[in-house]
């Protein structure tokens, strides 16, 4: 088993991004299936992008298995009130100066979801967010 | 269809590009400028057409694997932007048409949309 962990900071767009890309070129070098290794990698960045936008600070997880990958986000943020609503396409409370940068589409967390084998959410407002999907091989 | 097709097609230029663009293959396309958007439907085949022209483009191409990104109505990209699709081994193409325009040439050469109804996986939307 591989761990990998990435350190996010809140609005640091000149690095948001490097975490899905770095998930993707590991799991590509280590020979994991395509298809497998584009859903963690784009798990990987919904989450890390997620901290990014709406969280002050948080810590993405990255565990490699034989038989797939975990990949864990934490924050430290407002969290989010109403998951279900939260859990809508669409639905987005990304501040107006990020849609200019091609984010907050209200895709985020069902794009997680989609690419996930297991996902789980749960979340305290005022504290943070914790975000759990496991990608499996086969 | 070859991406040096699609550049004729498109009159475009390309500003970073392989030595030999025709052995990139290109069976789709997605216009639009949503980073989500782009990884619930952009694959290994698709070129995507962007009025969107910053490295987090670039970056998500990266995680979807598509090959090629064309930025429209003659966007052009900083250098650093430039540099990022270089290192990554991402083709960009720049078109003096709009995506309406680019969306209309890229279907009437054949090219399929990368929106699939159900995902990634999904079959294609025929019009």
């Amino acid at each position: 088993m591989t761990t990998l962990t990435f350190r996010v900071r809140g609005m640091d767009f000149s690095n948001a991004g490097e975490v899905g890309a770095k998930v993707k070129r590991i799991l590509h070098q280590i020979g994991f299936e395509r298809e497998v290794t584009r859903r963690a990698a784009v798990a990987a960045y919904e989450m890390e992008l997620n901290i990014v936008i709406h969280a002050y600070e948080g810590e993405v997880k990255v565990r490699i298995f034989d038989t797939g990958v975990e990949i864990i986000a934490e924050d430290r943020g407002p969290g989010i009130p109403d998951i279900e609503l939260a859990m809508q396409e669409g639905y987005s409370t990304a501040p107006p100066e990020v849609w200019k940068m091609g984010f907050g589409a209200g895709m985020g967390l069902p794009n997680i979801r989609k690419c996930s084998d297991i996902f789980e959410i749960s979340s305290e407002v005022g504290k943070g967010t914790y975000v759990r999907s496991v990608v499996l091989r086969g | 269809m070859d991406l040096l097709s699609i550049i004729n097609i498109l009159d475009a230029e390309a500003i970073a590009a392989p030595p030999r663009p025709g052995l990139v293959q290109i069976g789709s396309v997605f216009v639009g400028d949503l980073m989500s958007d782009v990884l619930s439907h952009a694959g290994p085949d698709t070129l995507i057409v962007t009025a969107l022209c910053t490295s987090q483009l670039v970056r998500v191409a990266e995680v979807v694997d598509a090959p090629a990104v064309c930025f429209v109505q003659n966007k052009m990209p900083q250098q650093s932007v430039l540099e990022l699709a270089r290192s990554k081994g991402i083709v960009i193409i720049v078109t003096p048409y709009c995506a309406y325009q680019s969306s209309a040439l890229l279907y009437r050469a054949g090219l399929h949309s990368a929106v699939r109804p159900g995902g990634y996986n999904g079959g294609y939307l025929e019009i």
